[in-house]
């Protein structure tokens, strides 16, 4: 047994939260988000003695990005992204504005193939350099680079124009 | 986004997408009892692969069953052979010292339910588990009983070994059930027997034993140090109702007279009246 991995407890009560913004993002629903999150850590709670244990965050993050790309597959004859996106909040004050904006990042992500959905996550959310990008994703980093570039072409338009950003563009890195 | 970025304004959209991913994702609930199900999750997919390994259907109801017919196959605790009457750890053991009668505070989170006789290094004599509705088991010559049954919810659970057992030995708590065992020596093996199912009697009066048969090692076994992990089950006749005995055996790089041995164990289960 290696004393020095985290107590698996621990480690779920420490980066639960994290994972689940990121499975959120992958699925756009918080239900599903969070039986994303719990069949990712149904599969590595067996394994956890032999996961390397400076790195039980990215092994977790790699199954979760997985999971979910094989979910997809599943259901890829049930799942329709939806072709009307919610309008872009305007320049106006509004109270729900992060409500809508979370919507609107939801929705223009969700229409992502999942490979795409994936890239934008690691790359833009979790901030992973290309390689470790193509690690997880267990594919080139070739390919990382082609679907970011696929990604960002087709989230161009969809997202909230650049000024909404200006009152809080600072970075909150989670 | 390697190299020279082209001028295309491709390092602004990341960077704006990047502010709005953080600023996008709401405030989501953290439930209070997610490790539950999340070890639920994971029984649920250990019990899958076993079945599947088995060819068994187990269902919760079945199993519910089963532990409410156990009691009831339970005999007296004065009655039979070997049971309460017989002498614990005073008897002749081969290893001196080796068996340890298992104080409660063994296993903090699964209160142990101990029968009065903890068997030594056996010559082939039968002990029974009790709360295992009295099943009766013929232990090799050389092999360690505990005939004690690990309560946790629906699991009703009794060791062998053919290494003495361990008290004292860290806790995988694999499912909440702990292994009152150390790391296993080479050509060394333990067996966990647990009550899963009771069949449809008319297929039970069919069906026979089944593996045993290689599955996976799961974390229990590996982190006991073993390398090889079966699974097997027999239909049990009962006075009343024929059970399903399944039979875990994790060992270290056993030989061919270790695993014959496991064999035996597995047709020596019986409900001694």
């Amino acid at each position: 047994m290696r004393d020095a991995t985290p107590d698996f407890a621990e480690f779920v009560a420490a980066c639960g939260p994290k994972l689940l913004r990121v499975a959120w993002l992958l699925t756009g629903d918080p239900h599903q988000a969070e039986d994303l999150l719990q069949t990712a850590l149904a599969k590595v709670w067996p394994r956890w003695d032999r996961i390397a244990p400076d790195r039980p965050e990215a092994y977790l993050r790699k199954v979760l990005v997985n999971c979910h790309i094989s979910w997809w597959r599943r259901r890829w004859t049930g799942e329709l992204p939806h072709s009307d996106l919610p309008e872009p909040p305007s320049a106006q004050a509004d109270p729900f504005e992060g409500v809508v904006l979370g919507q609107v990042v939801a929705e223009a992500v969700r229409a992502l193939p999942p490979r795409q959905r994936a890239v934008v996550v690691l790359r833009f959310f979790e901030d992973l350099s290309v390689e470790e990008t193509a690690e997880v994703l267990r594919c080139t980093t070739g390919t990382v680079k082609s679907q970011t570039h696929r990604a960002l072409a087709a989230l161009r338009g969809k997202l909230p124009a650049r000024e909404l950003l200006s009152d809080g563009g600072h970075r909150e890195r989670g | 986004m390697n190299g020279a970025e082209p001028a295309d304004g491709t390092e602004e959209i990341e960077e704006e997408l990047r502010v709005l991913l953080h600023r996008a994702v709401p405030v989501l609930a953290e439930p209070e009892d997610r490790m539950e199900r999340v070890l639920e999750r994971a029984d649920r997919a250990r019990r899958r692969r076993r079945a599947t390994a088995l060819g068994l259907g187990l269902t919760g109801g079945l199993v519910a069953a089963a532990l409410a017919a156990a009691p009831a196959l339970a005999p007296a605790p004065d009655h039979g052979a070997v049971g309460p009457a017989a002498p614990g750890p005073a008897r002749t053991s081969p290893s001196p010292g080796a068996v340890t009668p298992r104080p409660s505070t063994a296993t903090p989170s699964v209160p142990p339910s101990v029968s009065p006789a903890v068997s030594p290094p056996a010559t082939g004599e039968f002990v029974r588990f009790l709360q295992i509705g009295g099943l009766a088991v013929t232990v090799p010559p050389g092999w360690y009983s505990d005939v004690a049954a690990f309560r946790d919810g629906n699991r009703l659970l009794g060791y062998l070994a053919n290494q003495p057992f361990d008290v004292t030995a860290p806790c995988t708590q694999v499912m909440g059930v702990c292994t009152p065992i150390g790391p296993l020596a080479p050509d060394r093996a333990y067996l966990i027997l647990r009550l899963v199912d009771v069949p449809d009697q008319a297929k039970a009066a069919a069906g026979g034993t089944t593996g045993p048969v290689d599955v996976a090692l799961d974390k229990e076994c590996f982190g006991h140090g073993g390398n090889r992990e079966t699974v097997s089950s027999r239909n049990v006749d009962g006075p009343q109702v024929t059970v399903r005995i399944e039979l875990t055996a994790c060992a270290r790089e056993p030989s061919e007279a270790t695993l014959r041995q496991v064999r035996q164990v597995l047709d020596s289960l019986r409900f001694a009246g």
